[in-house]
């Protein structure tokens, strides 16, 4: 299973938020750490679909004031999860090692 | 913590799917708070709207098939409607005939509203918010409660107790202006006094308006009044000769042409100006010219229009007091609240447009009670099909749904075809107004009304389309199949009040119809005492003929028309029939009795056509003659002879004793509707500033031409006169009366096509229903007659009913119309009789068809179609 682009983003930020978070926190992870910021909807198809695929868990949790009365629903990282994610950054770390230097060289003044 | 707006997050939740909807409106709250703290709730609104379309997108359901449970997103919809075109081209007489009908109902209602709004409001064009100004007209309250008029100084007077939030008074003068080509035009001028225009709120297009205490020759002119004299050229600062003075045009005022809708005002002078150009000694600080009869204010927003007309009578009287020789003792002013309206006609003119709203409403009634009669029908008989749906796994809010859907189609298509009749109809009922009062009247079609109309609509056809869908979700499916014909019976009572209602309303309008034309026929029939047709009238503008040729004039032009051939006599007088009247008094042994007091020439009783059936017309030489009108000279004299008597005549420009030389005929010179005036006659005076020629000639174009050209000889350095004929004068006269009398038919016609086709429709789809029993029974021997007698028996029961509701309609509304009324009673036998044989008439040619129908059922092959 490749993980997409969004979805190891996602995951990180739950890394980064010890393995639990909700919709809020997840996304505004994602936004300290790329500066874009993903809608809530997108956030919660994207986690449903992992937790379909058995990545993570969810539960849903209590309601709140601020939510208007409305409950959230919490994400945990698996096990299967964290070893997806692993195997993807170890690819993407295998592919980019040592690259730094001519990326920016490629990026700056072209091929 | 405050959140978003309730509406929107409900919108919200209708776009996103059932499964992520709670978490993301929750966190989008959240973040609500937060975000408009930070930067206030416009730009956390605004974030909230994208926020939300983003997660929409973004949690899409991906595939094809549409959800069957759960909230409907608008996918959903989108194929519901797909689903409902479908349906319905299948049937497309259904569709037409509901779409054809809401756009009938949508339009005339529209239509309707859209004059009212005009003639009521009349909107004045470069006035800002003439609704909260004020309009004020003196009258003298001790005599004949004619219009009274109040100086300047007195005026003035007024302005500074700051009664109210300014006060100005304006009068009318006539100009002749001559302007860039030299051609002489009369203009309606308007001299105004303290801050008209700001009380108005009129900007200057170009230039700039009066200042206070404005004392040099100049003039502001209206965009018409300056295209005529100078076309397109710029005008500010030019000099016009306005009465033969030089004067300076400082500014333009675009559209505006004054406060009173039915005069349109070309050019504003300031006082000053005014006294120069009319050669009159100068009205300030003169107490005893009796200058304004009219003024207009802005009433403070805290006080009445009661309060204000009392605090204007207490100053009025204080006034007096103070000038005693300014004739105020019991001048009097009445206010009227907004602007626009002509204050003698509104509550009449109100009430008739109420009327009219009222019936723009009904129309809109009946054609929604035959919409939901359809879709009632509609429903019922799918009930059948969709009981069968929901055996096959559709949830009922899904079928109930896609009902509403189609429902919302029709409603939708109606309502924008409604849109395109209604401008239709208004282009149609501006012809008319034209038609009939000879006023240019743009009546708009208001959105507002449209939408609330729309609104209406909406909610009819969703009630009659859904309804029976929505009580019937939890129906068995034997249960429905099996009684399929009972529910449709059961529907039918509906159907049948409804289509009881809208028979009623027809038969109330019809009744109303009838009442106005026959109105209409009487006021065209009743004799005015004088020979109407064939008589031209020409309106000069004798006011501008110089002071040296001012007995000369009327001679000269008598002498041309006279020569021009066919014509058979002229006469001379101030305003010419159908016009208004000097008034006058007449005190007889302490009684004070009002009358007519016109100027008229010799010729003018043989010219007229009115007999004198005593004594003889006036001569030139009668500088104390006068001739009394037959109901007149009865009054004061009874059955003696009035002959050589004397009575004693108060009127402008002559206070007296004067001799009786003649009685006429009473004639109704004034208004066809009241009965004939009191009139005492007077010998022309040359000098008079009105004059209207009067020609008894063959009223044919070319001999109103040749009379103007004749008319134009006699003063080449004048305005050219306006010729017009004494029968169109009275069209113009009765055209209001003429407008209601083709309006409220027209609306009846609409009424009543609606009613016929919802009769038709109830009829034909009860006999529909029932082909299968009839083929049974005419198998079974049923005769024709039978089966015809039992049809017609139902078609009577209905009628009945409907006039039984619509008789006592039809009797308020002829109460409401009883002050339009001539020649007919509210209750006239006649035209009731007459109503309500049109009314069967039409009812019963409606169910010609089923019933021909009906007995041409053949029974072999309805038992096969069982």
């Amino acid at each position: 299973m490749a993980l997409g682009e969004f979805e190891q983003a996602l995951l990180f930020a739950l890394v980064r938020l010890d393995g639990e978070g909700h919709g809020v926190a997840i996304a505004d992870e994602i936004a300290r750490r790329t500066g874009r910021q993903p809608s809530p909807g997108a956030v919660y198809t994207a986690l449903d679909r992992l937790a379909g695929k058995g990545l993570v868990d969810a539960w849903i949790g209590d309601s709140s004031p601020d939510r208007g009365g409305r409950r959230r629903k919490v994400y945990r990282m698996r096990v299967e999860g964290a070893r997806e994610l692993r195997a993807s950054y170890e690819a993407l770390r295998s592919l980019a090692s040592g690259m730094r230097g001519r990326l920016d060289a490629l990026a700056e003044e072209g091929p | 913590m405050r959140g978003p707006p309730r509406l929107l997050e409900a919108i919200a939740r209708w776009l996103l799917p059932g499964a992520c909807a709670e978490f993301v409106l929750g966190d989008l709250h959240e973040r609500y708070a937060d975000r408009a703290a930070r930067t206030g709730v416009q730009w956390a609104l605004l974030w909230y709207v994208g926020a939300v379309a983003r997660s929409a997108w973004a949690a899409r359901p991906r595939g094809g098939r549409p959800s069957l449970h759960g909230m409907a997103g608008p996918r959903d919809v989108a194929s519901d409607v797909r689903i409902a075109l479908r349906t319905l081209r299948r049937r497309p007489a259904f569709a037409v005939l509901a779409v054809a009908t809401l756009a009938l109902g949508v339009g005339a209602a529209t239509a309707v509203f859209g004059v009212v709004n005009q003639l009521v409001l009349r909107p004045l064009p470069g006035v800002l918010d003439g609704a909260g100004a004020a309009y004020v007209e003196f009258h003298d309250a001790g005599g004949s409660g004619r219009t009274s008029a109040i100086s300047l100084p007195v005026l003035q007077d007024l302005e500074a107790t700051n009664v109210a939030a300014g006060v100005a008074g304006f009068a009318l003068t006539n100009l002749l202006a001559s302007g860039a080509s030299g051609d002489a035009a009369a203009l309606t001028g308007q001299v105004v006094a303290g801050p008209y225009f700001e009380v108005l709120g009129v900007r200057p297009t170009a230039g700039r308006l009066f200042a206070a205490g404005e004392a040099a020759d100049v003039v502001v002119l209206s965009e018409r009044a300056k295209a005529r004299l100078f076309g397109s050229e710029e005008v500010v600062g030019r000099t016009v000769r306005l009465n033969r003075r030089p004067v300076t045009v400082i500014g333009t005022v675009g559209s505006f042409a004054g406060v009173q809708s039915w005069i349109t005002v070309d050019a504003w002078v300031p006082v000053p100006a005014f006294a120069r150009l009319t050669g009159s000694p100068d009205p300030r600080g003169d107490a005893t010219r009796a200058l304004f009869s009219q003024l207009v204010t802005r009433p403070r927003a805290t006080a009445t229009l009661e309060a204000l007309e009392a605090d204007l009578d207490r100053l009025l009287a204080a006034s007096a007091a103070a000038h005693p020789d300014a004739g105020l003792v019991d001048v009097r002013a009445r206010v009227f609240g907004g602007l626009g309206v002509e204050p003698m006609w509104r509550a009449d003119t109100r009430a008739a447009l109420a009327i009219l709203a009222g019936i723009g409403a009904l129309v809109l009634l009946v054609a929604c009670a035959n919409v939901a009669n359809l879709l009632l029908y509609r429903a019922l008989r799918l009930r059948a099909e969709n009981a069968v749906r929901r055996a096959l796994g559709a949830s009922g809010g899904r079928v109930a749904r896609q009902q509403l859907i189609e429902s919302l189609v029709i409603a939708a298509a109606g309502v924008a075809c409604g849109i395109a009749v209604a401008f239709a109809l208004t282009d149609v009922l501006e012809g008319m107004r034209l038609a009939t009062t000879g006023r240019v009247e743009s009546f708009r079609v208001d959105g507002r009304v449209l939408v609330f109309l729309a609104g209406l609509v909406l909610v009819t056809t969703v009630l009659a389309g859904a309804a029976p869908a929505l009580l019937a979700r939890g129906v068995d499916l034997r249960h429905a199949l099996g009684q399929g014909q009972r529910q449709t019976a059961r529907g039918g009572r509906v159907r049948a009040v409804l289509t009881v209602a809208q028979l009623g309303v027809s038969l109330c309008l019809m009744v109303g119809s009838v009442l106005l034309v026959r109105t209409i026929r009487h006021l065209y029939a009743v004799d005015a005492g004088f020979a109407v047709e064939d008589l031209h009238l020409v309106t000069t503008f004798a006011q501008h003929v110089s002071p040296e040729d001012r007995d000369a004039y009327p001679e000269r032009l008598l002498a041309s028309v006279r020569s021009v051939p066919g014509v058979e006599d002229v006469a001379l007088d101030s305003f010419g029939p159908f016009g208004p009247s000097f008034g006058g008094r007449i005190e007889m042994e302490g009684d004070t009795i009002p009358v007519q007091a016109p100027f008229v020439s010799t010729s003018w009783f043989a010219t007229m056509g009115i007999p004198i059936v005593r004594g003889r017309a006036l001569r030139p030489e009668d500088a104390d003659g006068v001739v009394l009108s037959e109901n007149l000279a009865r009054r004061l004299f009874g059955d003696e002879d009035a002959i050589g008597r004397s009575v004693h005549l108060r009127a402008s420009g002559a206070v007296g004793a004067a001799t009786v030389v003649g009685v006429a005929r009473a004639a109704r010179t004034g208004s066809l509707q009241r009965d004939p005036g009191l009139v005492a006659y007077r010998p022309w005076r040359s000098g008079s500033p009105a004059m209207t020629l009067l020609v008894r000639a063959p009223g044919s174009p070319a001999m109103s031409a040749a009379i103007l050209a004749a008319a134009r000889a006699a003063g080449p350095d004048l305005p050219p006169p306006e010729v017009t004929l004494a029968s169109k004068r009275r069209d113009g006269h009765l055209g209001e009366q003429r407008f209601f009398a083709r309006l409220l038919p027209l609306l009846t016609v609409l009424a009543g096509a609606l009613a016929a086709v919802g009769l038709y429709g109830l009829i034909a789809t009860g006999v529909g229903d029932r082909v299968r029993e009839i083929g049974i029974r005419r198998a079974l021997g049923a005769r024709d007659g039978r089966i015809v007698r039992e049809v017609l028996g139902q078609v009577l029961v209905l009628l009945g009913v409907g006039l039984a509701i619509g008789l006592p309609a039809a009797l308020g509304l002829a109460r409401l119309l009883r002050s339009r009324l001539f020649g007919v009673g509210p209750l006239d036998p006649a035209s009731w009789i007459g109503a309500i044989l049109l009314f069967g008439v039409l009812a019963l040619a409606a169910c010609i068809p089923p019933i021909r129908t009906a007995v041409r059922v053949d029974p072999a092959g309805a038992l096969r179609e069982g």
